[in-house]
């Protein structure tokens, strides 16, 4: 291939994979004058990767230049390691001053006593929606501000859903099941469905059918009830219907099972896949979808009459409890986060990144309200189901998984494995 | 003499307190921790009281109870033999192969030693592009040959072979480097002496490269044992210990646990493989004398 031909090549893949969302950049919102006391440096981990650090990064540089005298330091973590990396530094005195933390940490560190309570420190708790404001609170306080809320939504190619007779997303498991076993041809890895041997996808498959995986009470005590005819009824329909005739028989390679459904959907070989808000910027740079139209987004289809679910995902950002000690350094931190996570902040975030707000004021917002993208995530989330909040709730998938895919693999039946997993939950839960 | 043997105790003593510290004390901690119930959320921190208790041997009770424990335990027992046994058998064919004059034989012999020049975790993430269920390259290749796609890591019994060849890949040139030195020290006129005698090659290799190679295999298939019955990183960057927890070795399932936040439980896998290896290590000084 000739030199310059292949320069370009490049260069245009480089190019596409900037996220097409960032379409006219729009200005960064304005720093509130606030006389702070603190001079010195505030540590701020960031779980985010490269191209949402880079954004978060210019909404710091904005704050630290209209705030001499106070540096930011903000390093990029590992999203894998850094629940385990925090659990090692707190103890120690070493943490960072704000964490973003997911919501399925934010509890289990607030019960440890890492977190700074916020309560009476924020004035602004109304703005926040209700379910991500849930998963920063325990037994009645609150220990972080709601960043990003997301859950899992449908996501479905347009020209295969026409090429399968329909033209709008499946709104029942049983309609996805009928059209995609017209376009699928399973040898050709051609599928309608894809789905994961993971534990957080099979979640929708006892929503949908009406059940629920655990309540909390007030107190904070465990009832499981995963395991139940709903259960069943659901996971079985995903083994005899689903599995097998438009999605890939089990067992598929559970271990890379993500990459392949977000390949395969790139590529324009599979008709819908469930993933989260944020896999869109990806999504939108495979070939299938390089007409941005052609990615329907949908809530996730009902199993029986009304049913459905999806996980409620997100991140806070939570405050590390020694900075309590220091009320200057902690008025910083504070006026810091009501700068990043402020209904302007949050929507600039939305317009650049794709992430949805959790402030009511940031759907709001003109460019906000009027993007389509985030109109259709708007409309998943308001089928999401908040996952109960303890602090252990992050623990509970490791088994989940475990049982769910010896149900797959055959070497369990659905009433065995959600047994199994009740008894694991219940010793996890100390019940 | 007497009169100095003081002076040795004050050079070994930075050693002997620097090891305290980061060797022996963790050991101790780990051992008092397998008699208790410490998890994160009592082991007590600046922030929260310490609420754990002594439970005794309860731990030991319930690891060696636990059925994923037991399976994970008869696996990596079968992991270990298979992979030591196809190190040792094909790095000492390549030993033998490469010992003789061939042309080339140093590009060949540094050739062979990339699979363990690559860092281990590095190799077991490039098989997993071959071993993909979807899309990997040997799928390509079952296509050709009329048997459907496999699923290398979720499908009895290949999430078994798979993590086994990935190592195996990965640690013959070891043998064969440790073989090809122990070959060279085989004295030549041994083999002259059989040749005169009218001995056949496999016989001359059976009685003269074999015996004279046991020292150097002794070390090195105890060495083997050791690494690949504590190899975390093949098993995790290829299966992960997948899928239901089926291909766990022990040391995968330590860490499985410990992430967990179960301290306690964690610390008795620990002591459970150490004590298994230093018994290991005790008996086969004694099966595997060297050569009087």
């Amino acid at each position: 291939m000739p030199k310059a031909a292949a320069l370009t090549a490049a260069l245009l893949l480089t190019v596409g994979a900037v996220p097409a969302l960032a379409q006219d950049a729009p200005a960064l919102p304005e720093v509130a004058a606030s006389e702070l006391e603190y001079q010195g440096e505030i540590s701020f981990w960031n779980t985010m990767r490269d191209f949402e650090f880079a954004e978060v990064q210019k909404l710091i540089d904005a704050w630290t230049t209209a705030h001499p005298g106070i540096s930011v330091k903000h390093t990029a973590q590992s999203f894998d390691t850094a629940r385990a990396d925090y659990q090692n530094a707190a103890p120690a005195g070493t943490a960072p001053d704000i964490l973003r933390a997911d919501i399925g940490w934010t509890i289990g560190f607030a019960d440890d006593g890492y977190l700074l309570d916020l309560t009476d420190k924020v004035s602004d708790w109304d703005d926040y929606i209700g379910v991500p404001l849930a998963t920063a609170t325990w037994k009645g306080s609150t220990y972080g501000l709601p960043h990003v809320t997301d859950a899992l939504g449908l996501q479905c190619n347009k020209a295969l859903l026409a090429e399968a007779g329909l033209d709008a997303a499946p709104a029942t498991w049983q309609e996805l099941v009928d059209a995609g076993s017209t376009i699928a041809d399973l040898e050709a890895q051609k599928y309608g469905f894809y789905m994961r041997g993971d534990s957080y996808w099979a979640q929708p498959f006892t929503w949908a059918w009406g059940g629920k995986l655990y309540e909390v009470a007030e107190d904070g005590s465990v009832t499981v009830t995963i395991n139940s005819p709903e259960s069943i009824e659901g996971w079985n329909f995903l083994k005899d219907n689903i599995l097998g005739t438009v999605a890939p028989a089990a067992p598929w390679d559970y271990t890379n099972d993500y990459g392949n459904m977000t390949t395969g959907f790139k590529a324009g070989t599979i008709m819908c896949v469930m993933n989260g808000p944020w896999q869109v910027a990806d999504h939108l740079t495979g070939e299938a979808f390089a007409d941005p139209s052609n990615l329907i987004i949908a809530p996730i289809p009902e199993g029986t009459a009304g049913n459905t679910g999806s996980p409620v995902g997100g991140h806070n950002y939570v405050v590390y409890a020694l900075v309590g000690d220091d009320p200057a350094k902690e008025a910083a931190v504070l006026d810091l986060l009501s700068y990043i996570n402020g209904t302007d902040a949050q929507a600039y975030l939305a317009q650049t990144l794709g992430l949805l707000p959790t402030r009511n004021s940031a759907y709001a917002n003109e460019a906000v309200a009027a993007d389509p993208v985030i109109s259709a995530w708007g409309a998943v989330m308001q089928k999401a189901t908040n996952r109960a909040g303890h602090p252990k709730s992050s623990d509970m998938y490791a088994p989940y998984s475990q049982y769910y895919q010896a149900f797959l693999n055959g070497e369990m039946t659905a009433e065995e494995a959600l047994a199994a997993i009740e008894t694991e939950w219940n010793t996890l839960f100390g019940n | 003499m007497r009169s100095r043997s003081w002076v040795a105790w004050v050079f070994m003593a930075p050693t002997l307190i620097a090891m305290a510290l980061i060797v022996f004390l963790p050991l101790v901690q780990a051992f008092v921790w397998t008699l208790t119930d410490i998890d994160r959320s009592n082991m007590g921190t600046r922030f929260k009281e310490a609420s754990w208790t002594f439970t005794g041997l309860d731990n030991y009770v319930t690891a060696l109870q636990d059925p994923d424990f037991q399976h994970a335990f008869v696996w990596t027992i079968v992991w270990t033999l298979v992979n030591v046994f196809f190190h040792f058998t094909l790095g000492l064919l390549l030993a033998v192969i490469l010992n003789q004059k061939l042309r080339g034989r140093t590009g060949f012999r540094l050739m062979l030693l990339v699979p363990w020049a690559i860092p281990i975790y590095i190799s077991a993430i490039g098989w997993s592009f071959i071993f993909n269920g979807e899309f990997g390259l040997l799928n390509n290749f079952t296509a050709l040959f009329g048997i459907g796609r496999i699923a290398w890591y979720s499908e009895f019994p290949w999430y078994y072979v798979a993590p086994i060849i990935v190592n195996v890949w990965a640690g013959v040139p070891f043998m064969m480097v440790a073989l090809l030195g122990g070959l060279q020290g085989i004295p030549q006129d041994q083999y002259e002496a059989a040749r005169v005698d009218g001995a056949s090659r496999w016989q001359s290799f059976w009685n003269i490269t074999i015996p004279g190679l046991r020292s150097v295999s002794t070390m090195v298939i105890l060495l083997g044992i050791i690494w690949t019955f504590n190899l975390f990183a093949v098993i995790f960057f290829t299966t992960r210990g997948g899928p239901a927890g089926k291909t766990n070795i022990l040391v995968t399932f330590a860490y499985q646990v410990f992430n967990e936040g179960e301290l306690a439980l964690a610390a008795t896998f620990g002591v459970i493989i150490f004590s298994i290896l230093i018994v290991f290590s005790l008996f086969y000084r004694r099966l595997a004398p060297e050569r009087a």
